[in-house]
């Protein structure tokens, strides 16, 4: 889902960086006012994370590997809004120093990955545990639906962005909404979402088992 | 599943020995690496945006070129730059952009037809080899100046120059503190996974590994949450007051604003001569 240079227009790049900018400055004050001087420290472990996440290879059934984003899973344990930082971080090191994504399709990358996945993901979740009821094993379930909801819904968001480059600024990404959606949705229905559903509710479950009180402090704060 | 723990471990040491390499290199004699910070990211960001914007395959080539030559001057031996860039620029562009190629994506003039079925083919135009073109010189323009601001400047140097840029000093704050603990959990991550490796015998399933990665994950949360207040104190005794402080002095050379000055200028004439499509007066 990462987009690097050159695949979206400079309107569409410089669109979604005025779009994040909002977005980044709320989390920044969120993150502030949750977690006080601690922000930062608590802030570079999730981002550090979060990269981390980025980095294992899960095997899926057509025989090549897929990777989370990790989104939903840190939305679940610290808030959506402290995910944006996270994730938005970890994108920019990704983009800066390891050359994976762009720089000028950062602001599209951080509005997927680090906005769109992490709070459609924790919104869902908190829906279905709603729905669900609080049984450990409904809170694995609920996580597994937000995370599979989420990364589906980020990457038909890339899609929409790569799909509108030929008939916004043509001459970049050659495939219109008719191809960019049903690829990148069936490839993330079908492997990418399958993975973070499973892997987020296994996390969840492990860290349920061994140390309840980090999901116990995460609920409550965000309402 | 080996396969897939193999996978894994080798995207961690990759990272470990890329953070080496660019280390290595930033620390060489050479032009980029003699400019002062600031003006570096600035300067090839320019031409960033400015490879964004370029149509025509004479001009990324133009900017291909550049980017070489500014890594030939900044003692970055090319038989190393030029993998590091088209390694991943045929490989995954290259593969996303094939279909583009066919008349059923970009119709145009046929040259030659792959398959045939009653008055239904598939043929290649030649309007789609040049927009698979275009595209895939972009990437390869815009990466090799991404590229090389990793691999001409050191991290401390990079986090001080975005605090001296008037980044937000909380992003400034977590992404100088964020990179140790990447490679303080990369190095955890590793372990766990090396000392899994040792213990396997024969296949195992799919799902064997996604059972198995989970709790390494979680114990990454966990190890980093327990991890977080000692940090935190570590901090407060060692005088953090929540304001990064800088020991370099903040004057910058001539050098460095001859470097800017230039960058931002050449930026800026390829963008006028996209916009008014002038390119090929100037590009024999």
């Amino acid at each position: 889902m990462h987009i690097p240079d050159g695949y979206l227009g400079p309107l569409t790049c410089g669109v979604m960086y005025l779009v994040m900018i909002p977005i980044w400055w709320m989390a920044a004050k969120a993150a502030r006012e949750k977690l006080g001087d601690k922000s930062v420290p608590v802030l570079a472990m999730l981002t550090a994370i979060s990269f981390l996440v980025m980095m294992f290879n899960w095997p899926v059934p057509d025989g090549t590997t897929a990777h989370m984003v990790g989104g939903t899973l840190i939305a679940i344990l610290l808030g959506p809004w402290a995910a944006v930082i996270g994730v938005t971080i970890a994108l920019v090191i990704q983009a800066f120093f390891f050359g994976d994504g762009g720089i000028t399709a950062l602001g599209a990358n951080s509005f997927n990955m680090a906005f769109v996945l992490p709070f459609v993901g924790y919104y869902v979740y908190r829906g279905m545990r709603k729905i669900l009821g609080d049984k450990p094993s409904s809170e694995m379930l609920a996580a597994g639906i937000g995370a599979y909801v989420g990364i589906n819904v980020a990457a038909i968001a890339a899609a929409i962005e790569f799909g509108i480059q030929p008939y916004i600024s043509p001459g970049y990404c050659p495939y219109g909404l008719n191809l960019a959606i049903p690829a990148m949705a069936f490839a993330h229905l079908t492997t990418a979402g399958p993975v973070a559903a499973v892997v987020t509710a296994l996390v969840v479950g492990y860290i349920r088992k061994n140390r309840p009180d980090l999901l116990a402090e995460a609920a409550p704060a965000e309402g | 599943m080996s396969k897939f723990i193999d996978k894994t471990l080798s995207n961690a040491i990759g990272y470990i020995q890329q953070s080496i390499y660019s280390e290595k290199y930033a620390k060489r004699n050479g032009l980029l690496q003699g400019i002062d910070g600031r003006a570096k990211i600035i300067a090839l960001l320019f031409l960033i945006i400015s490879a964004v914007y370029a149509k025509t395959i004479d001009m990324l080539l133009f900017f291909i070129v550049l980017s070489m030559i500014l890594a030939a001057a900044s003692k970055i031996p090319l038989s190393f730059f030029i993998p590091r860039v088209w390694f991943f620029v045929p490989l995954f562009t290259g593969i996303i952009v094939l279909p583009a190629t066919l008349n059923v994506v970009t119709p145009g003039k046929e040259i030659f037809t792959l398959m045939a079925i009653k008055s239904w083919h598939l043929s290649v135009t030649k309007e789609g080899i040049h927009a698979a073109a275009i595209l895939i010189a972009r990437v390869a323009a815009t990466s090799s100046f991404a590229i090389l601001i990793t691999l001409t400047t050191r991290w401390n140097d990079a986090v001080e120059s975005m605090h001296d840029l008037k980044f937000p000093k909380v992003f400034v704050l977590v992404l100088s503190m964020s990179y140790r603990y990447i490679f303080l959990l990369l190095d955890m991550v590793k372990n766990m996974l090396l000392s899994r490796k040792s213990r396997v015998m024969g296949k195992e399933k799919s799902m064997g590994s996604w059972k198995l990665y989970s709790p390494i994950i979680a114990s990454l949360f966990m190890k980093a949450f327990s991890l977080n207040g000692k940090v935190y104190h570590a901090m407060l005794a060692r005088g953090f007051g929540n304001e990064p402080q800088s020991m370099k002095k903040k004057s910058i050379s001539i050098k460095s604003v001859l470097f800017l000055l230039l960058c931002t200028s050449l930026a800026i004439a390829m963008l006028i001569c996209e916009r008014q499509e002038v390119v090929q007066c100037l590009l024999p």
